[in-house]
């Protein structure tokens, strides 16, 4: 079974990423013709903030499921209490999995943002960050 | 325009204007009109008010507003051929390509809502207009629609005509229709009407109404007069301008054909067809008509100048308004009525339903007038393959309905039409463009009646887009989705409108692509709430498509703004796709030096992949190289400044000086290996002061370090006599070299060095990408002085080499040839800068030719240090930096360079060990080096000796004694003071090496100077303190012989220590002797295999010293064995011939009185304790007895007791610093004793000592700080004292001086007298049974300072056990209370006064009256302390303070549990109340008297 095309980013509240992976063949660089296309991506997940910003207002969850797409790809997003917004670009639906590994990676980022040294919005740089959310990106995408 | 009046416009009746080329234009010309049809086509674009036209069933509806289009009958579809249109519109659509049309770059919703208010967003776009009216107007007529079909025909002519009528007649005749009215599926048969233009200046003579008669004759005709203005000086007109738009819309468009098309003239007319269809093929000329036209628009561009209406007057204009408008109501709109009405009834009813099928068959057998022929059927062009439908086929007259009805706007019957038409086009795929146009309208004419059509818009639009895809007509297609689009927008859905955009950009043709995404993003402005980030994406996708057309400047226009948006939030790869692009249009378009500027960009650390990034790299070289091939290299410079490749950080780069040898690292090696003979080199670090940086861990400490050596330096240049103190001791000194002056610059200071010395530059070189980057050539850039920057150019030698250095006047430069760096590899550079003469240096930056191909330099930019000095300075976010000094090199004339070089420095050594090693000094520099400063970290470990030490041995032995005791004394400076800095005494040279030197060199070394490449040797005993691996670090310093300022050089040394003995003692009062105690030591030998001698112990003390445990013991060598441990045991005796006490100026006192001054916050008072005399006594084997008093071992012992106090001290007093602890404490107490114990290992011939420092044998607390200071309130002392200090540090500073009694600090609490009992041992009862024994009982003060006042009781047994609760442990022994007891007889209670040291005997006589074992040891002992007359005076005279602090309110004592104050006396005293510990037994027997000696003896 190919595993699916994923990009996940967190992105802060100034719509800056904080933290982007790539799982599965693109992030091997595989899929050479895709390589091309990386910068796409951030491009629909960017664009994508605009129907999470509309949509967090209509609802109570944090998990918004998919929020948009383009061409073939869904956008699933997260929103935390404190505006900071989990999106995940994904080909494949798959809504369970998402709201697991979302709120996986939520509790990492609380452990990081308890962290008194890290400043709101600025890049997480982690080491031990990445290797968690690959994990549980393993696990549940 | 959108919405509703844009589609009323483009779907307005078109009417063909049949003009006179004769007369007409050059009537009109008058005017400024070329001609009829640019003329009138203003006056139907101008919004005619209240037109009312009827729809089908009769009703009326309103038309506004009512457009109508004019065309020339001949130019139909001049513009027609859809390839022509694509690039015409290319073409156009760039004029608006400058880049003042840039869209903003919005990023929040607000920003949006604050823009929309302040912008007309339809404006945003004009190129998109354009567009759309180009499509909309210049479409030309297709079968599928009738909407370019004529409605009606205008035939002009004018009165300057000789005969009108003819002409108009031969302008249009049936026999001989324009080519376009000829076609299969347009209508011939139109409404045609007739004008003529009269000019009353052209034809004075002519009467238009008769000539307008003439013609009604034959048709319907109007007349029109123009020119009746007469001309004016300034040829204003009186009318408004209408004309100057539309002329100039048509002459930019026909200038485009014209250009485009080399053959402007030839622009390929629309293709004739012959009445079957056929194309007729008549190439020889075109139409005469297009011909003008095309001549009217270039001749255009010579009547720019032209007033536009100049000779009409206000009633010609009205009078073309009012014929418009009849022409419209009158003509067009009753014409189109009636006609409808009849395709109603003759076939649109026919189609609906039952009744309209019985009508059809009414009329088919009724109406005999009619032939029931068979409605015309579909053929297939064969020229264009498109099917094509017949004007009178029943197919095309629905169309023509439903578009009649469309522009009637009678929208709800035109739907019905046109679904009802749509069945007969859905039938064959033949029929797609039809069926596509008609599911086009049944979308617009849906949107036109609601905004919520029940028909899915979305997929009708599908269906059309498809359709026309198939039938190949992309411009229908881009039309159909921009007209359903605008119908979408002028329902406001914009995000819907933005969807079908998206929907419909499609991949054909990427300048529709380009303008659909680009409306869309335009959209999405306009959506509530606004999308801006969806706005940014689709403006970069627009700038995609727009690229991949060619309209570069549309392009680059969207890319700036999304790169604008998306700055600064890092998203890489989005940054790195828009720099790339751009860098590419840029290029494309010339401009290479900002394309340059966008790829320099791309060039850093980013997400891309390594292929990306190689991508980007090779387009960046090959537009380097571009760019260098169309300009000279003096212009490159500015733009190559700022590459960053590779990465350096500013504040990384270092200069340091360094020994040119290469290779050479910090430190050294931990050991020299057996069978090297150099011995160990300390080469290391030379460091400049402030320069060096080695490893980053150790540069603290050895800043430490070299402030202490500077601090010493400073002090003994001062004060030199400071060691004066000391003058009488016997413990030898290092003289200081006199006039020690150095010159210290700020520590800001730049690096320096001298002449011919190198200088090294380092910085951290940083490869971000993921690709190599090849890196040659690599040098600085400096400057000398005040010289200014220049460029320094690497001249290649003629061989192609590349030199290794580059030589300048003033200094040389380091060229490293090649530093390539692999993906993200870090590399350490280091270039040397050579200085030739004296002056300053700076390092200005790094020149390099990166890649083989790009000369490159890269500016240093460091800063200084951050100011805060002013609060404008601290509050400036951005913090304010003093500017950098730290790449100034001042270069300094030739100085000394110091080696140093450890011969024979042991790898390993045991514990105690010491071992003399020679330190080699070499000047290898070209100047004399003089006053030679040393400081190690480790100072118990080193001992400098000088040129007159080097044969001295370790230990110094004592041949002549045989004894085996030693006793010495030894008058020693009882201050504290460090002297781990150690001035260098260069050694005189002996006579061998004198012969060899010069005469000059001699004096310089008896100055004290150690002359250029001159070498000498130092002693240096080294002692391994504790075991472990050690790091020594040993700090030199020195001056040149002829300069203030001074160099160091740091050498690290490390060694093994290996355990050897460990030793362990314990101190005993005598329980016989006062004053005397029993020393026990257990040792054991540690090392695993080797066996050691214990050969000597010493003690010194300046109160007490050591003999052995029997007085006539003879002493014997102890072997130890490996890992055998053996107990010995001495006796600590008082020293009889200790000097007397001077009881002020006992350290104790003098520390006390310090403390007091400290805390009653006095001005300190340099603590000048008197020289103190030790005792010093060794035992050991005869003849094999070392003095402690000589050097080296005098020094280390010294230094060993300084560490260890020092240690003490600072544990027990952790809040003072060491310069109040050197001010408040000495180096020995009164009764402190120091031991070594001296071993050697009799096979390795090895040597050494333990030490054991400061072994207090007083029985009291040493310091009676709480005694002496108890009578001030500790509230006071607090508040009083060291107002400096935080409360918090002062409580705690007070709390370790006072509440130390007991403390685990060492500070004993304990009452000073000590008592001593003796007896008889044994007794025998009398007859009577009876018997008595005197008890003798001695008591001893032991203190010096305090009068005892005793009160002492004997306690019976009994009463003690009743009442007495400090009694406890003798009442809890049932023995005692249940055996027979004894009683005291006579006097049990005394009182008296011990004075200082003194002594007094009591005797005591206990009467027995059983046999028995009986403790007689039963005494209570109150004692109270007060301060002798001595001491109190010696306070007086040392604290002025002391008489206000004895105003001072008594307190109470400080500390809980202490012993009861009396505030009756000045000093607090102390009360004490002693019991006995042990028991004293008497043994009482009847008549054995041999058990009882047995059993009397006393336990100890």
């Amino acid at each position: 079974m190919s595993r699916p095309n994923l990009y996940f980013v967190i992105v802060g509240t100034r719509d800056n990423p904080l933290y982007e992976a790539e799982f599965g063949p693109i992030a091997r660089g595989e899929v050479a013709k895709k390589d091309d296309l990386r910068h796409m991506n951030q491009f629909v997940v960017h664009a994508a903030l605009d129907a999470v910003d509309e949509l967090v207002w209509g609802t109570q969850a944090m998990y918004l499921k998919v929020v948009d797409r383009f061409n073939e790809w869904f956008v699933s997003a997260f929103v935390t209490p404190g505006g900071v917004r989990f999106m995940l670009l994904h080909d494949t639906p798959n809504t369970d999995g998402i709201r697991n590994f979302f709120l996986e990676c939520y509790e990492l980022y609380i452990k990081v943002l308890m962290n008194p040294f890290t400043e709101i919005n600025a890049p997480i740089v982690s080491g031990a960050f990445d290797q968690r959310v690959r994990a549980h990106a393993r696990k549940w995408l | 325009m959108e919405g509703r009046e844009f589609l009323a416009l483009a779907t307005s009746p078109l009417v063909a204007v049949a003009a006179d080329t004769a007369t007409v234009p050059a009537i009109l010309a008058k005017c400024g009109v070329p001609d009829a049809v640019q003329f009138l086509r203003p006056f139907g674009l101008r919004h005619c008010a209240n037109v009312v036209a009827q729809d089908v069933h009769g009703s009326s509806i309103s038309l506004d507003p009512c457009f109508v289009r004019f065309a020339d009958i001949h130019a139909l579809d001049a513009v027609a051929p859809s390839a022509l249109l694509s690039t015409l519109a290319t073409e156009v659509v760039s004029k608006y390509a400058s880049l003042s049309h840039q869209l903003p770059a919005l990023r929040t919703a607000q920003e949006v809502e604050k823009f929309r208010q302040s912008v007309n967003i339809e404006t945003l776009t004009p190129w998109f207009q354009f567009y759309i009216h180009l499509l909309s107007k210049y479409m030309g007529m297709s079968e599928h629609e009738t909407f370019n079909h004529p409605v009606a025909c205008l035939v002009v002519v004018s009165t300057s005509d000789p005969d009108p009528v003819s002409t108009a007649k031969a302008l249009l005749n049936d026999s001989n229709l324009p080519p376009s009215l000829k076609r299969p599926f347009v209508d011939p048969y139109i409404q045609r009407l007739y004008l003529l233009i009269h000019d009353a200046e052209e034809v004075p003579h002519v009467d238009p109404n008769a000539i307008l008669a003439s013609m009604k004759r034959a048709f319907p005709t109007h007349l029109l007069v123009v020119n009746s203005a007469p001309p004016t000086p300034d040829q204003r007109p009186v009318v408004p301008d209408i004309w100057s738009p539309s002329i100039a819309e048509t002459a930019v468009l026909l200038r485009k054909i014209s250009s485009t098309t080399p053959l402007a003239s030839s622009v390929p007319p629309p293709p004739q067809m012959n009445d079957q269809g056929f194309p007729v093929i008549s190439p020889g000329t075109a139409h005469p008509d297009t011909g003008a036209n095309l001549g009217s628009g270039s001749s255009l561009n010579q009547q720019q100048s032209v007033v536009r209406g100049q000779r009409m007057s206000i009633s010609d204009f009205s009078g073309v308004e009012t014929f418009i408008r009849d022409f419209l109501l009158k003509h067009v709109f009753d014409r189109m009525t009636f006609m409808m009405r009849e395709w109603e009834r003759d076939v649109a009813s026919a189609r609906r339903g039952i009744s309209g099928r019985l009508y059809k068959v009414g009329l088919k057998y009724f109406s005999g007038s009619r032939t029931a022929a068979a409605p015309p059927t579909p053929f297939t062009d064969q020229a264009t393959d498109h099917v094509i439908f017949p004007f009178l086929s029943p197919e095309l007259i629905m169309r023509r309905l439903g578009d009649y009805a469309f522009m009637l706007r009678d929208f709800k019957y035109a739907l019905s039409i046109y679904e009802s038409v749509k069945k007969d086009f859905s039938t064959s795929e033949k029929f797609a463009k039809f069926f596509a146009g008609v599911q086009e309208m049944i979308a617009i004419t849906s949107l036109m009646l609601t905004d919520s059509p029940k028909t899915n818009i979305d997929t009708l639009a599908d269906t059309v887009i498809q359709n026309y895809s198939d039938a190949k007509c992309p411009l229908y297609s881009a039309r159909a989705a921009m007209w359903i689009t605008e119908m979408i927008k002028e329902h406001h859905n914009y995000r819907d409108a933005a969807n079908m955009l998206i929907r419909f950009s499609g991949e054909e043709s990427d300048l529709r692509g380009a303008f659909f995404m680009e409306q869309a993003a335009i959209c999405y402005l306009r959506t509530t709430p606004p999308m801006p980030r969806s706005y940014t994406f689709h403006l970069m996708l627009a700038s995609n498509r727009f690229s991949k057309c060619g309209l570069r400047n549309h392009a680059q226009r969207n890319y700036l703004t999304t790169l604008e948006a998306y700055s600064g939030l890092n998203w890489t790869l989005i940054e790195d796709h828009i720099n790339f692009a751009l860098g590419r249009q840029l290029f494309h378009q010339g401009n290479v030096q900002n394309a340059m500027d966008h790829f320099v960009k791309l060039l850093r650390k980013s997400r891309q992949s390594a292929a990306g990034q190689r991508a980007y790299l090779a387009e960046f070289l090959y537009i380097y190289q571009q760019l260098a091939a169309g300009t000279d290299s003096q212009a490159l410079d500015s733009p190559i400044q700022s590459i960053p490749l590779p990465t350096i950080q500013d504040s990384d780069v270092t200069v340091y000086s360094r020994r040119s040898s290469t290779g050479d690292v910090a430190g050294t090696l931990p050991g020299t290996p057996a069978g090297q003979t150099g011995g160990l080199s300390a080469a290391g670090l030379l460091s400049q002061q402030h320069g060096g940086s080695a490893s980053g861990d150790d540069d603290g400490a050895w800043e430490l370090l070299e402030q202490q050596l500077l601090e010493f330096v400073a002090q003994s240049g001062s004060s030199a006599p400071a060691g004066s103190g000391a003058a009488g001791s016997t413990r030898r000194k290092q003289p200081l070299p006199g006039n020690v002056t150095l010159v210290q610059t700020s520590p800001d200071a730049s690096t320096s060095t001298a002449v011919g010395e190198p200088v090294t530059v380092s910085f951290q070189w940083q490869n971000p990408l993921q690709v190599p980057i090849p890196t040659n050539n690599v040098f600085l850039e400096c400057t000398f002085g005040d010289q200014p920057e220049t460029h320094t150019e690497l001249q290649i030698l003629p061989n192609g080499d590349v030199p290794s250095r580059i030589a300048r006047p003033e200094f040389e430069l380091e060229v490293l040839h090649d530093v390539s760096l692999d993906s993200g590899e870090k590399r350490q550079v280091n270039l040397k800068i050579y200085p030739m003469q004296e002056g300053e240096i700076t390092v200005i930056g790094v020149r390099y030719l990166l890649c083989g191909v790009i000369p490159s330099f890269r500016r240093f930019q460091k800063r200084g240090r951050r100011l805060n000095d002013t609060p404008a300075q601290r509050q400036d976010p951005n913090g304010v930096y003093a500017p950098d000094v730290s790449l100034k090199i001042s270069v300094t004339p030739p100085m000394p360079v110091l080696d140093v070089v450890f011969h024979s420095f042991p790898e390993s050594m045991l514990l105690g060990q010491v071992v003399q090693v020679a330190l080699e000094l070499n000047n290898k520099g070209t100047r004399g080096l003089k006053n030679l400063f040393v400081k190690p970290s480790h100072p118990t470990a080193f001992c400098f000796g000088d040129g007159t030490s080097i044969e001295l041995p370790s230990y110094a032995p004592i041949l002549t004694k045989s004894e085996a005791t030693l006793h010495e004394t030894m008058v020693v400076a009882n201050t504290l003071e460090d002297d781990s800095a150690v001035a260098l005494q260069l050694p005189l040279p002996d006579d061998a090496t004198t012969a060899s030197l010069t005469p000059n060199s001699k004096e310089s070394l008896a100055r004290g100077v150690l002359p250029p490449s001159q070498t000498t040797l130092v002693p240096v005993w080294l002692r391994a303190d504790k075991p472990g691996r050690h790091s020594f670090k040993l700090l030199f310093m020195y001056q040149s012989e002829n300069q203030g300022s001074y160099r160091t050089l740091r050498c690290n040394l490390s060694l093994q220590v290996y355990p050897s003995l460990r030793i362990n003692t314990f101190t005993r009062t005598s329980l016989t002797t006062l004053n005397e105690f029993i020393l026990g030591i257990e040792m054991e030998n540690l090392h695993p295999s080797l066996a050691l001698t214990f050969r000597q112990i010493t003690s010194i003390s300046p109160s007490w010293q050591i003999e052995p445990l029997v007085a006539d013991e003879k002493p014997q060598a102890c072997h130890l064995a490996p890992q055998q441990t053996q107990y010995h045991y001495f006796r600590i005796r008082r020293w009889a011939d200790r000097p007397p006490l001077v009881v002020h100026q006992s350290p104790e006192m003098l520390t006390t009185t310090a403390i007091e001054r400290l805390l009653l916050q006095e001005d300190p008072v340099p603590l000048t304790p008197p020289n103190i005399e030790l005792c010093i006594r060794s035992l050991g084997t005869p003849r094999n007895l070392s003095t402690s008093k000589s050097f080296p071992l005098d020094s280390l012992m010294h230094s060993q007791r300084y560490s260890a106090r020092m240690a003490h001290l600072r544990q027990q007093y952790p809040g003072l610093s060491q310069s109040q602890l050197h001010q408040l404490f000495t180096l020995i107490w009164t009764d402190d004793l120091d031991l070594a114990f001296f071993w050697e290992s009799p096979t390795s011939q090895q040597r050494g000592h333990l030490a054991l420092s400061g072994i207090n044998l007083c029985l009291y607390s040493p310091l009676p700080v709480s005694a002496w200071l108890g009578h001030l309130d500790a509230k006071t002392l607090i508040g009083r004292a060291l107002f400096s200090a935080t409360v918090r540090e002062r409580k705690a500073l007070i709390q370790s001086f006072v509440k130390s009694r007991g403390s685990a600090g060492g500070a004993k609490d304990s009452s000073p007298v000590r008592v001593i009992v003796k007896t008889e041992p044994q007794v025998t009862l009398d007859e009577s049974g009876n018997a008595s024994v005197s008890v003798f009982v001695t008591l001893g003060n032991t203190s010096w300072m305090h009068i005892a006042e005793y009160a002492f009781e004997a306690v019976s047994p009994r009463r003690a056990a009743a009442s007495s609760p400090h009694l406890t442990t003798l009442g809890n022994d049932p023995a005692a209370d249940q055996a027979p007891n004894f009683a005291w007889v006579g006097q049990t209670q005394f009182y008296g006064t011990l004075d200082p040291e003194g002594q007094t005997q009591i005797e005591l006589h206990a009467c027995f009256c059983a046999a028995g074992l009986f403790d007689v040891n039963r005494w209570r002992l109150s004692v109270t302390l007060s301060f002798s007359p001595e001491a109190l005076r010696a306070a007086a005279a040392s604290s002025p303070q002391s008489s206000k602090s004895a105003a001072l309110t008594a307190a109470t004592a400080a500390g809980s549990g202490s012993p009861t104050a009396s505030s009756s006396e000045k000093r607090t005293s102390l009360t004490y109340i002693q019991v006995p510990t042990m028991a004293q037994q008497v043994l009482v027997v009847a008549d054995e008297p041999k058990l009882a000696s047995s059993l009397a003896t006393p336990q100890q």
